[in-house]
């Protein structure tokens, strides 16, 4: 079961950076430009789109990692002190932190892109985007790499 | 919540007050997974690792409720600007101090 459980974390976190990651490059975009090349495709996506999408997804891939947290704990967080490895240690506890404030930022985070004008405080709506972004690709960086070094079975 | 202000205030009160929770050791409630119950007082070793993750998300999160309901009395004009700013400021300060903080991880040698 925590194994389907992890698996359903992990899927629902590619999705989210992925969605993250079009709307971090695209919220940059200076003027429009045409869809010629495939970066420019990518920098043309239309960012508003992906807002209710990633909230969902962001408290999605939280309520999983808060449910499959225990078993860490019980499991792996030990196997890791026994092993000495405080750095997976110290990784996850970042983690663990990050995710935390990149839920807080979801209900301005979707102000600024639903509520606001477009032309309105538009480097709090970039800033924004790209720090969620950064967080969650540092938390699925760090839960992809300790599942490597050991994974909840 | 037709305002940014309230909602700016919302994050950064849920992400200081949280993380503060969580660098001032404030946990009223632990969790412990091994014996499946949740404590206000410590428990002997043999109940196994305490969790107060889930303690200081509730702390944040109520503590940041209360905080968005007051700050919503700031006149729309007075703050959408600095809630602009905040939105992101605030979070991104906390995200730099959980990095200095948790630094011992990998640099402290005595940790290793």
């Amino acid at each position: 079961m925590i194994t389907v459980l992890l698996l359903i974390h992990g899927l629902a976190a590619v999705f989210l950076i992925g969605a993250l990651t079009h709307q971090a490059i695209g919220v940059w975009k200076s003027k429009p430009a045409p869809s010629a090349t495939f970066f420019q495709s990518l920098v043309n996506v239309r960012g508003m789109t992906y807002v209710n999408a990633i909230v969902i997804l962001y408290v999605f891939t939280a309520i999983m990692g808060a449910i499959i947290y225990p078993l860490y704990v019980l499991d792996v967080k030990g196997s890791l002190t026994d092993a000495q490895m405080n750095s997976a240690i110290g990784a996850f506890e970042v983690k663990e932190h990050f995710a935390i404030v990149g839920l807080a930022m979801l209900p301005s985070y979707w102000y600024l892109w639903k509520k606001v004008p477009a032309t309105e405080f538009l480097t709090s709506r970039r800033i924004n985007t790209t720090l969620i972004a950064v967080l969650a690709w540092a938390s699925f960086f760090v839960g992809h790499i300790l599942n490597n070094i050991k994974g909840l079975i | 919540m037709n305002r940014l202000f309230p909602l700016a205030v919302f994050a950064t009160v849920f992400a200081v007050v949280y993380y503060g929770c969580f660098v001032f050791a404030f946990t009223p409630a632990r969790f412990y997974p091994l014996i499946g119950e949740v404590s206000m007082q410590d428990l002997p070793r043999t109940a196994g690792p305490a969790m107060g993750w889930y303690t200081w998300i509730v702390i944040g999160s109520i503590s940041a409720l209360v905080a968005s309901v007051v700050a919503y009395v700031v006149p729309k004009n007075a703050g959408e600007k600095f809630g602009a700013v905040l939105s992101w400021a605030a979070p991104l300060a906390v995200a730099l101090w959980i990095l200095y903080v948790e630094k011992h991880w990998f640099f402290d040698q005595a940790a290793q």
